[in-house]
């Protein structure tokens, strides 16, 4: 009866219970972190100049995504490593307990790694849309809120060959945050499947942290050298990118064949291993 | 059993594999780095001045190398078990342990370095880059500076993670980066980072002796503190 009460009467308890960890929160709390120092050293730094001219301290134009400082790079370039400091560390502790074993006898095989794919993509995804999130909120609460001009705002890089539908930040600014918002937050699910399939694969722990970040910044060095070729998920999610842009359609695919590729492995490595 | 032989024994297949492929990414990294700094040199120049912009590049280092470098370092390094820390203690050579495992991954990403600069060299087929011989001694000393900031890093580190985790580890690492960085970005110095894993070109030649002296000092301080850091770690 007990055990109906927790693994099949009220399922979504079980696993809020489990997320009361604080291991799974540290790396929102660091993205945190960074979003608010920069929301408030943007503020602080910017208080004085609001009236002389106003188009350029608005929430849209200084918002981290757009506001291209070394606390963007950071964000953005540590994202990977934040993505992975969440829930989709919770296989790696599952196997390392044991109560994975628990867990298979209670419910199907199938159903526990679409729980697990499921839990390690949002948590990814709530790693990096919350901060964002939270530092256009912080803006929108202290700066004027004027919609950019394509005149006064021309020397914010937000070009064609910088940003995805750069048009669309000058007709229909909160659209583009949107889109910039939730571009960044489904690379942050990727970055954390892949973890969860890194730990799927080898079985240890730091391995799969770090293996995310490992993987991106390889592929920014080599995106430096070869631009036609690779691409870097990290710097093409800023909204006024560092680097060229490839093409959308060229993102999406390489998108969905690699989260495909991803849950793949992880349901063979899981089976892998719980069939041994 | 010496503990040079105890290493090489401890290490499975796996663990072999994650180092050959840590070394094939970092000697990767390495060669994209000197091939992304021949777009700002001129013709004739020198293998070395070209190899030490790439690799001792502030902006690089900064954004790549030292946080890669401190991830595959991490990796690396084998946390002693509970038996083997009891072992270690006991025969008094804990300390030796995480200084001759950490020579031993500093050595691993030198060479890895150094044989990007080979792959390059070797790679080449015009005649715009050439050895000059007399600034043989000026870059071995770079490249001691290079050995001896990456060998006091994974030092610092891998007591860390013998005290606490890999995860403090690596906390520590981007910490220090991120306080190395504001101190460069504001003051053109740092205490650490830009004595030699990344050089400011305009403090070349007056601050190497003051770079190469200053590493012994370091290493001394952590010789002599590392005792009483495992004490209070491990609550011997």
């Amino acid at each position: 009866m007990a055990n109906n009460k927790t693994y099949g009467g009220n399922k979504m308890s079980f696993w809020v219970h489990r997320f009361k960890l604080k291991q799974y929160f540290i790396g929102i709390m660091i993205a945190m972190a960074i979003v608010i120092f920069h929301a408030g050293s943007t503020i602080l730094n910017n208080w004085s100049f609001l009236d002389q001219s106003p188009f350029l301290f608005t929430p849209f134009t200084k918002w981290i995504s757009i506001d291209s400082g070394p606390i963007t790079l950071l964000l953005f370039l540590s994202l990977p490593l934040l993505c992975c400091l969440s829930g989709s560390q919770i296989y790696i502790d599952d196997v390392e307990s044991g109560f994975i074993w628990h867990v298979v006898q209670k419910k199907p095989l199938r159903k526990y790694i679409l729980n697990i794919e499921m839990i390690s993509f949002f948590s990814g995804f709530v790693t990096v849309f919350i901060p964002l999130l939270i530092n256009y909120a912080i803006l929108w609460f202290f700066l004027p809120y004027l919609l950019p001009n394509l005149i006064i705002n021309e020397n914010l890089t937000v070009l064609n060959t910088t940003s995805f539908f750069a048009n669309t930040y000058y007709t229909n600014p909160l659209l583009f945050i949107v889109f910039y918002m939730l571009l960044p937050s489904c690379f942050g699910g990727i970055y954390a499947l892949f973890s969860t399939m890194i730990a799927c694969i080898t079985r240890k722990k730091f391995l799969s942290v770090t293996a995310s970040f490992l993987f991106v910044s390889v592929l920014s060095v080599i995106s430096g050298i070869l631009p036609n070729i690779f691409y870097a998920p990290n710097l093409i999610s800023i909204a006024s990118s560092p680097v060229y842009l490839p093409n959308v359609l060229r993102v999406v695919s390489s998108c969905m064949i690699i989260m495909s590729f991803i849950c793949i492995s992880i349901t063979l490595g899981v089976k892998r291993y719980v069939n041994q | 059993m010496l503990i040079s032989k105890y290493l090489a024994r401890k290490k499975t297949s796996i663990q072999r594999i994650e180092e050959l492929l840590i070394f094939m990414t970092w000697t990767v990294l390495c060669l994209f780095g000197i091939v992304g700094a021949t777009n700002h040199l001129k013709s004739e120049q020198n293998l070395f001045e070209l190899f030490f912009t790439a690799i001792q590049n502030p902006r690089n280092q900064v954004h790549y190398g030292i946080p890669l470098m401190i991830v595959m370092a991490l990796i690396m390094f084998i946390k002693p078990t509970a038996h083997e820390i009891y072992i270690l203690i006991n025969n008094k050579s804990l300390g030796k342990f995480v200084w001759l495992y950490s020579f031993k991954i500093a050595l691993f990403f030198l060479c890895g370095s150094v044989t990007s600069l080979l792959i390059f060299y070797a790679l080449i087929q015009d005649n715009h880059y050439v050895v000059k011989q007399s600034t043989v001694i000026f870059s071995l000393i770079l490249l001691l500076l290079y050995f001896l900031s990456m060998f006091t890093l994974i030092l610092l580190l891998n007591f860390l993670t013998v005290i606490f985790n890999k995860l403090v580890g690596l906390m520590f690492g981007f910490i220090l980066l991120f306080f190395e960085n504001f101190l460069f970005t504001n003051l053109h110095a740092t205490l650490f980072f830009s004595r030699g894993l990344w050089i400011d070109p305009k403090s070349y030649n007056s601050l190497l002796i003051f770079n190469l002296l200053i590493f012994p000092v370091y290493l001394y301080c952590i010789y002599h503190s590392n005792k009483l850091l495992l004490r209070i770690g491990i609550n011997l």
